[in-house]
């Protein structure tokens, strides 16, 4: 698999542009070529080019870098193309990992992973799994990731800014997929001020990144639509909200740039008040905002000192008119902290797929250190069945679970445990709702544990959906009752 | 495969909260060459699936099978019966060995040919398996139920004060060939064990205290019948 690493230069620091080069040809795998575009004559950059085995170098008039880069697209002969940048550093097994990828996904034309920055007190960006729709609303793919040489749509001349945007949207548009590779791929500068992607102050960044945006949208022929939906550390579930009530979708408060009706803001976590409030800041002025609280975040405000509590709500009273919740507890602590917020159970997105139920019993086990000695007792107790334990940082599939045993001192049924309920699975826990398999633990150690274990052993020679569950919740969580109640606020007068 | 220096036996009746763990503790012995049987006194719980589990994972695991629930003294001795080897180790469904009880009490018996039943302190542990603390006659803090020099007029007085767990009770097979645990009203009320060392006492056996933790005695505390176990007792000393 040959690759084509195609690099527009133009005003580059010698030593970057060199180093950028050199990890090109330090990778792993030697099957590529590299297409030198100098954007207009260059004599201090050229004869750095010339210090490595470069297939071509095209100087052209100065015109931009979609110009080079489409200069250089003609000279290439790789199975893929690689629109690379001149201060970007390769890791050295990146293209292995590419080719790695795209040989084990043979229906993605193209792949893609993070990257992180120069500079280490920087987190890098992390991207994430490829989804059409995401794509859409925000950029998550860099231009620098490999794209068959017959999906090329070539790139957008008239743009400024935002042109890998609008490149990647295209190749989605034709039917291309993208294989997602977790972790960083390579390492690159951060923007200066004078770059194409840097700027000198917020408020210039924005105005720049609006007229960006909206061109892209304009070209592209974006519906107007007059709701959006923004959340910060629930990426997945707000992009699937913000599906089921076609509306827009934004994670990065630059990328607000237009009045919308109504805003949603999933999830409000103590840890990102700023840019929550920039958010919401940028909200128009008749916009109505919503706010649909998170179990985890309602719990981490509940644990928070009352002050900060107070400090905290208060700033952002008149800010928010509607308040939103998934289920009952955090309804419970949402009230108690003088919040009243409405039930509106969160839709589902297990349902395409209907019921696959594990051909295995095993059972999945949730808890934390208030349960852990009673639940360790009960795995210890029955050798013959496989428990698995969630650790964090660990990958699971909740979904090749019978049972989840979930004992938590902060008992609540989580969008993960509902999914899991429609699915057809059961619940033995300590949460009190309907069809949860409420089993709390009394004054008799030994017969609570006996109870699960007998609950356990009856899931297991019994073995079959759980229909009861799966219809009750079918029903409560469905996407047309979140479409509703959520859409219903653009009826109601504000109460802030 | 060679014959077993021990062997574990443990009656179990609708044990399976903590059968489990320990016939575990016992394939975890240092000294590897023992035998493990487990008599299933009819239980209707899931006692059967987890003695299948371990017979499928350890040649070493015996099981007996009673049709139905006929008391735990007849489960000893069904199981003491089929044992091949000459060293009895007795243990409770939910209490657990220390990893060098065999060892410990097999060069015990070497080195001391006189004794036939030996005992060894223990701890106490609570439902989920925390040690129990207490405080000892000098009022240090202490996990340990010491084994005192084996003495009958202590015996005679009260339950077991001087054997801290019959868990921790090992004897050689000579001593079962005389004496047998008592059923009925003995092992109704759970004191089949202290029956059965008196009469091992009686029948001339000796007893010898070894001052190391070898059991965990599971401690859940039960209702008993105080009355009725006081006649019985006065019954078995007159």
């Amino acid at each position: 698999m040959k690759f084509s690493f195609i690099i527009p230069v133009y005003k580059k620091a010698p030593e970057t542009f060199r180093n950028c080069l050199k990890s090109l040809f330090n990778m792993s795998h030697k099957d590529m070529e590299v297409i030198c575009v100098f954007d207009g004559p260059d004599p201090v950059l050229e004869p750095i080019a010339d210090e490595f085995p470069i297939t071509k170098k095209v100087v052209i008039e100065h015109g931009g870098a979609c110009k080079a880069r489409n200069e250089g697209a003609k000279f290439a002969t790789g199975d893929f193309l690689s629109f690379w940048d001149a201060d970007c550093f390769a890791e050295p097994e990146m293209s292995a990992m590419w080719e790695m990828t795209l040989k084990d996904n043979l229906d993605c034309d193209f792949c893609y992973s993070g990257y992180a920055w120069a500079d280490p007190n920087m987190k890098g960006f992390e991207s994430e799994p490829f989804d059409p729709f995401t794509l859409e609303h925000y950029n998550y793919i860099a231009s620098m990731f490999p794209l068959a040489k017959d999906k090329f749509p070539g790139w957008d001349e008239s743009l400024t800014g935002m042109q890998d945007w609008d490149y990647w949207r295209r190749v989605v548009r034709a039917g291309s997929k993208g294989a997602f590779i977790p972790g960083f791929g390579f390492v690159t500068e951060v923007p200066g001020a004078d770059s194409i992607s840097g700027s000198k102050s917020e408020s210039e960044h924005f105005d720049k990144t609006k007229a960006r945006i909206e061109a892209v949208r304009k070209k592209l022929g974006d519906p107007e639509r007059d709701v959006v939906v923004h959340g910060l550390t629930y990426k997945r579930d707000t992009g699937f909200a913000a599906k089921v009530l076609n509306a827009d979708f934004i994670w990065n408060p630059f990328w607000l740039v237009k009045p919308y009706k109504l805003s949603l803001m999933m999830g409000f976590h103590p840890q990102s008040l700023d840019i929550s409030r920039k958010m919401l800041d940028r909200t128009g002025k008749d916009t109505k905002r919503a706010i649909y609280w998170m179990g985890m975040d309602a719990e981490a405000f509940y644990t928070a000192p009352y002050w900060q509590v107070k400090t905290v709500l208060k700033d952002f009273d008149d800010k928010i008119n509607f308040h939103f919740c998934n289920e009952k507890r955090t309804y419970d602590i949402l009230t108690d902290m003088g919040i009243f917020p409405e039930i509106v159970p969160f839709p589902y997105d297990a349902e395409k797929e209907g019921i696959k139920f594990p051909d295995k019993f095993k059972v999945l086990v949730l808890t934390d250190d208030v349960y852990e000695k009673v639940i360790h007792g009960v795995i210890k107790a029955m050798p013959e069945v496989e428990f698995t334990r969630v650790v964090p940082d660990t990958y699971y599939n909740m979904m090749d679970y019978t049972v989840s045993l979930q004992y938590t001192k902060n008992p609540r049924l989580d969008n993960n445990s509902r999914n899991f309920l429609i699915k057809g699975r059961y619940l033995i826990s300590n949460v009190d709702v309907p069809h949860s398999g409420y089993l709390p633990i009394g004054d008799d150690p030994v017969k609570f544990k006996n109870d699960i274990i007998n609950r356990i052993r009856e899931l297991k020679t019994e073995n079959r959906p759980n229909m009861e569950a799966r219809n009750f919740y079918l029903a409560e969580a469905s996407p047309e009752n979140f479409r509703a109640k959520i859409l219903s606020i653009l009826d109601r007068e504000a109460v802030a | 495969m060679k014959p077993p220096k021990a062997s574990f036996v443990i009656p179990c009746y609708n044990g399976q909260a903590f059968l489990a763990e320990t016939i575990q503790s016992c394939l975890d012995q240092t000294e590897g060459r023992i035998e493990i049987i487990v008599v299933d006194d009819g239980s209707t719980d899931g006692t059967a699936d987890i003695l299948t589990h371990f017979q499928y994972l350890d040649e070493r695991v015996n099981v007996i099978r009673l049709e139905k629930n006929m008391g735990r003294s007849n489960a000893r001795n069904r199981g003491i019966e089929a044992a091949q080897s000459d060293i009895i180790l007795t243990l409770d469904a939910d209490d657990i060995c220390l990893r060098d009880r065999v060892e410990k009490t097999l060069k015990y018996f070497k080195k001391n040919p006189g004794i036939d039943l030996m005992y060894s302190d223990c701890n106490n542990v609570d439902v989920w398996g925390d040690l129990i603390i207490y405080q000892d006659q000098q009022g240090r803090q202490t996990d340990t139920v010491p084994a005192l020099p084996f003495d009958i007029e202590r015996l005679r007085k009260t339950l077991n004060t001087y054997i801290p767990a019959h868990s921790g009770l090992s004897y050689k097979k000579s001593v079962f060939e005389k004496v047998k645990y008592s059923g009925g009203d003995w092992s109704d009320h759970c004191i089949d064990d202290w029956k059965f060392e008196l009469d091992c006492y009686n029948a001339g056996f000796r007893f010898g205290a070894l001052n190391r933790v070898l059991v965990r005695y599971r401690f859940i505390p039960k209702t008993r019948d105080e009355e009725k176990i006081k006649q019985l007792k006065e019954a078995a000393l007159a």
